[in-house]
């Protein structure tokens, strides 16, 4: 799974569904309310990737392109599924805890690793 | 472990659990709320994580009256064990802490019923519910074409929804035909606001130029780790995809729900009584008028006891905490029987709308057909139809005996996401009611919960240790 190869570039705040699309990347977009306030840093699989304090995890990780958090028994990737702590497929190591990350609120400098919170 | 004493616990802090709390509160109960979410609301008043997002003004109420109310709501608390009498574990950041109460009022709701197609597991395919959250609470949307497929009246709420915000709409593909939707306008037409909102999520869809297909279902995802295309096919009156007729449209998201079971693990897991409910095609507790279960203390509320929609489930919520506090000696039976009476009829009279969409959702025998034999169906295990197939024909008759062949169900959802699909699977292989194949069984912990937390931080010398002699 290529997930980490262009993960530095996508590092930097919005940048647009054009562009997104352009690069065949899935890129998600944020409500332009959002695009306004102020941003943070965490790391994901330590690159530092701009998110939002306060916003959700999975949702922020998706911004910035990474849409395979987890991964299946068979090593399949999985991502958001139900955004309600339910299905458990968005799990990922957050400050080296096992969490949903559809359930886990952004704070500054936290470190992310995915692909490690499914599967065994 | 803490250990905290009240006298009545609601678990789930949306309409039902919500009003329960404020109206067993203002009999004078002390009350616990305990909730999964950051804050309450539910799903369907999700808070947004930002100010600068608009709430919905139903939600915000409720947030404010419980903020001044004397309840003692506590959020992002996952319920993981619950024990007869009543005792209740719960997991958060803030570790584990144990609640006790004679009474207790069940209202957690449901989870999406997401029937799976080949590909379906692919990052990018998010349930409609799942949308929904993605809209009203966190902001943050598909930037790319996005397929909104499934049933009810949420396809258009999400398609409408999305494109408000900025993403862009492939198709939508709606199980209900027309004359489906059109059967259902009595029942809409004595909730005009309701109705209003519907026609506007529609005109909004045909404005933006998207296709609706009426009577057509997903049969494929495409893509690796993202998706490519979404592949539709259209569906006979009993939803089975048809052979011919499929088109493959260009997309980047698939957002596609099949209609809401009741989550029923906590009355389950404390012994209440449950009936298959052969219409809507789910377990469902039984209750009584009163929102009481057959386990004296618990009552239940809200779509968790079937789905009858948010108003409804606000009338529920304040008929059981009424019912709690009068059972609990709060309130005298005259004033118990005037409040009781009006709060019924209110109830009756939402429940009659809700279940006209719920009828609209229920799940026809065809649909299983979408799930081919290499679907996967359980995604925590990898588990896919021809695994479940061979287990049911090589003898399990039940879903507990397919669990235990297949592991189908034993991931970390513990079934929750593939149970009510898995359970239909070998129901069909035998020619049976789904009914007949059972539940799985349900065990603690309901939530998973890390070994670490449940721990604790205390130190090796706070374990009781025997001393041994000689010294």
């Amino acid at each position: 799974m290529a997930k980490n190869a262009t993960r530095a570039k996508l590092a930097r705040p919005n940048p647009g569904a054009t562009a997104a699309m352009a690069n065949d990347r899935p890129i998600w977009i944020r409500a332009p309310e959002l695009e306004r306030v102020a941003r943070c840093t965490i790391f994901v699989d330590d690159a530092a990737v701009s998110a939002i304090e306060g916003e959700c995890l999975a949702t922020a990780l998706a911004a910035s392109g990474s849409l395979n958090l987890g991964a299946s028994p068979a090593g399949r990737p999985r991502g958001m599924l139900c955004m309600m702590g339910t299905c458990q497929q968005c799990l990922a190591l957050i400050d080296g805890q096992r969490r949903v990350t559809c359930m886990v609120s952004v704070r500054d400098g936290m470190q992310v690793r995915l692909g490690e919170g499914g599967g065994r | 472990m803490r250990n905290r004493a009240f006298d009545l616990i609601v678990v789930g802090a949306g309409p039902a659990g919500g009003e329960a709390a404020l109206e067993a509160a203002r009999h004078g109960l002390s009350v616990v709320l305990l909730d999964e979410n950051a804050a309450a609301g539910g799903q369907v008043h999700r808070a947004p994580t930002h100010p600068v997002l608009d709430a919905s003004a139903e939600g915000a109420a409720l947030r404010k009256r419980l903020a001044e109310s004397p309840v003692t709501h506590l959020a992002g608390r996952s319920v993981w064990h619950v024990e007869p009498g009543f005792s209740v574990s719960s997991i958060s950041s803030a570790g584990t802490e144990r609640f006790t109460a004679p009474w207790i009022v069940v209202a957690t709701g449901t989870v999406e019923r997401i029937v799976p197609v080949p590909g379906a597991a692919t990052p990018g395919v998010i349930g409609l519910a799942a949308a929904t959250i993605l809209l009203k609470a966190y902001g943050t949307v598909p930037a790319g074409p996005t397929v909104v497929a499934g049933v009810g009246p949420l396809v258009y709420a999400v398609a409408a929804g999305l494109l408000a915000a900025g993403g862009q709409v492939a198709a939508v593909a709606d199980l209900a035909s027309p004359g489906d939707w059109a059967r259902r306008l009595p029942a809409l037409a004595r909730r005009p606001a309701l109705l209003a909102q519907g026609m506007r999520w529609i005109s909004a869809v045909r404005r933006a130029g998207v296709s609706i297909r009426f009577r057509h279902t997903v049969a494929s995802v495409a893509g690796v780790g993202q998706v490519d295309a979404v592949t539709l096919a259209p569906v006979d009156q009993n939803w089975r995809p048809r052979p011919n007729g499929h088109q493959t449209v260009t997309a980047r998201a698939l957002a596609m729900g099949h209609g809401l079971v009741p989550a029923a693990e906590i009355a389950r897991a404390l012994g209440a009584d449950h009936r298959h409910d052969s219409v809507a095609g789910v377990l469902v507790p039984k209750i009584d008028p009163l929102q009481r279960s057959s386990v004296a203390g618990l009552y239940l509320a809200g779509d968790g006891t079937g789905i009858a929609g948010a108003d409804a489930a606000i009338h529920a919520g304040r008929l059981a905490g009424l019912t709690a506090a009068r059972d609990a000696g709060a309130l005298d039976d005259a004033a118990f029987e005037r409040a009781a009476g009006l709060i019924r009829k209110a109830r009756d009279r939402a429940a009659r709308v809700g279940g006209a969409m719920a009828q609209l959702m229920t799940q026809r025998p065809g649909l299983l057909d979408q799930v081919t034999q290499d679907t996967i169906v359980c995604r925590c295990e990898d588990v896919d139809r021809a695994m479940i197939e061979a287990a049911a024909t090589s003898g399990a008759r039940d879903v507990n005996q397919l669990k235990s062949t297949t592991r189908c169900g034993m991931g970390p959802c513990q079934g929750r996401m593939c149970g009510e699909v898995a359970a239909g699977l070998v129901a069909a292989c035998h020619g049976v009611d789904r009914s007949v194949v059972g539940h799985w069984t349900v065990r603690p912990p309901l939530r998973p919960v890390p070994l670490d937390v449940l721990l604790g931080d205390y130190a090796y010398d706070d374990i009781p240790k025997p001393t041994f002699e000689p010294r």
